[in-house]
């Protein structure tokens, strides 16, 4: 298992019932050898393993950290930290092609919190990028968990997403009240057109005489900073 | 009273139905997984249909103040066919596990043909393997006959009764479903199956124990109120409010509480309407949505 696999896990015993700290423990044991063993496992987490927020302790923080993490699990909840785990520790050993396989089947066969879990996780995984397309499909879900889980506090956007993808997720969360401060990355891709597009939604709002989110504001001043 | 209402198909109703269903009390359903009128073509399908399930259409309810749960199964008219019979039948361990399915179903006997058994037992086996209660359909043609099978088969394979909820009864039915230890729902219908004065009636023979009662409306001639028009005959009628209480709500709750996966049901959902669901929301453009604080 690898450091941040390793690290979800522990998150998981001080949280719930030693008979389900158990389950999660043989779950792992068996998802990356056995395929049906990773699904049904990471479809009964939720109930398993209950959903309340994780509420790390700075010790916690400070160990996601050092496994690599880019931004503690602090908004997850008890469940997506075992299927975080699952996730990790059954496709991390597997080939390309069956990772490939996985992440879509995970996705467009879970939940939403299932698939909340897989986004918060795919940064992690060897050969990232691979999952562009699932990451950037998450985007169009307007489940807000499932779209904050790929935009917020992840580094999967600002590391793989090409220019055009990642402006419609910045748009997006303007539109959806998502806080673009949550964007992991957002200065360092910050660029002219997505001031454009910024000004051209405040622009549509003014029209309308609605309120302008004053997110707004920071995105021109980025892309104006590009420019 | 808080109403319940345990076989509903609401993937076939209309915005229009939660809103009255939640003005008559109701606060929690069970919609079934069943045939959609017309025979599927291949197990995909099937997985597709048992996503909405366990995702939109539980979204979908929630946003109305109603708690939504289901329950999985290959039918038993779909079990004759046999181009998807097996392929969901495999589909079905992932799909059982998920959040919010608390029993296997529907189940049972259609034409009582040799396939439509092969998988009421799989099913079985796969209810006793994920901890289910089952859900049990019982024929239209020769009723009785296939629900004294279906008790049989349930005895047969040592299937805990308990577990069991034999659905759509009748006068003739709902005795031999109470002499076993099974549970016994009865469809209330505008022309067909069971109707509210023939059910006050049974209630004041049989008694509360171990009687449901549901609406099982879907895309064809029926009524989401069903179950607050019976329970409002039987207020009527002078049945005592803790009888009508067990059938319409401590029961439906018991039953699928053996699941272990009801979770919450006492508490209707906050309306949350500004809340999205896959790129859909159930607004059109220009309503303002309700939120609840």
């Amino acid at each position: 298992m690898n450091a941040i696999a390793r690290t979800l896990a522990s998150l998981v015993p001080p949280r719930v019932e030693p008979a389900a700290a158990q389950w999660l423990a043989d779950a792992l044991a068996a998802c990356s050898r056995d395929r049906e063993a990773l699904l049904v496992a990471v479809a009964g987490a939720g109930r398993r393993l209950g959903r309340s927020p994780v509420e790390l302790t700075p010790a916690e923080r400070a160990g996601a950290r050092e496994a690599g993490m880019e931004a503690p699990p602090d908004a997850w909840g008890v469940d997506e930290c075992g299927r975080g785990a699952l996730v990790l520790a059954g496709l991390t050993p597997r080939s390309p092609e069956q990772r490939k396989d996985l992440v879509a089947d995970l996705f467009y066969r879970g939940e939403y919190r299932e698939r909340q879990a897989l986004l918060r996780v795919l940064a992690y995984l060897p050969e990232p990028e691979a999952h562009l397309e699932v990451a950037v499909e998450a985007c169009r879900s307007s489940v807000q968990g499932v779209f904050e889980a790929i935009a917020c506090e992840n580094p999967y956007p600002a590391r793989h997403f090409p220019e055009t993808s990642f402006n419609q997720m910045v748009l997006k969360a303007l539109f959806t009240g998502a806080a673009v401060a949550r964007i992991a990355g957002l200065e360092r891709r910050a660029n002219a057109d997505l001031a454009r597009m910024a000004e051209g939604y405040a622009s549509e709002r003014r029209a309308a005489s609605r309120p302008v989110p004053p997110d707004i504001d920071r995105i021109l001043a980025l892309g104006r900073r590009q420019a | 009273m808080k109403l319940f209402d345990p076989h509903i198909h609401m993937t076939s109703r209309t915005t229009d139905d939660y809103e009255a269903m939640a003005r008559a009390g109701i606060v929690a359903v069970v919609e079934p997984a069943f045939w959609l009128g017309q025979p599927r073509t291949h197990p995909g399908t099937f997985e597709d249909y048992f996503l909405s399930l366990v995702g939109w259409e539980r979204f979908r309810a929630s946003q109305f103040g109603i708690r939504h749960f289901c329950t999985l199964a290959l039918n038993p008219k779909e079990a004759n066919n046999p181009g998807v019979a097996s392929g969901v039948l495999e589909l079905l361990p992932r799909y059982l596990e998920k959040d919010g399915v608390v029993a296997v179903g529907e189940v049972g006997f259609d034409d009582m043909t040799p396939a439509e058994e092969r998988a009421f037992l799989a099913q079985l086996e796969l209810a006793r393997r994920f901890e289910l209660p089952v859900l049990v359909h019982t024929p239209h043609r020769d009723k009785r006959r296939g629900t004294e099978r279906s008790l049989a088969l349930v005895r047969e394979a040592r299937f805990p009764e308990r577990l069991v909820l034999i659905d759509h009864n009748t006068e003739e039915t709902l005795p031999l479903v109470l002499d076993s230890g099974c549970w016994a729902a009865h469809s209330i219908y505008p022309h067909t199956k069971m109707d509210e004065p023939r059910m006050v009636a049974l209630v004041t023979k049989y008694g509360p124990e171990r009687i449901l009662v549901n609406s099982a409306a879907d895309w064809g001639v029926s009524d989401p109120l069903k179950v607050p028009k019976t329970a409002a005959l039987m207020r009527e009628s002078g049945l005592d409010e803790a009888v009508i209480e067990t059938v319409f709500w401590r029961n439906p709750v018991a039953f699928f509480a053996q699941s272990g996966r009801l979770e919450d049901v006492a508490e209707r959902p906050r309306i949350d309407q500004a809340r999205l669901f896959e790129g859909s929301s159930v607004l059109r453009g220009g309503q303002s949505p309700v939120v609840e604080r």
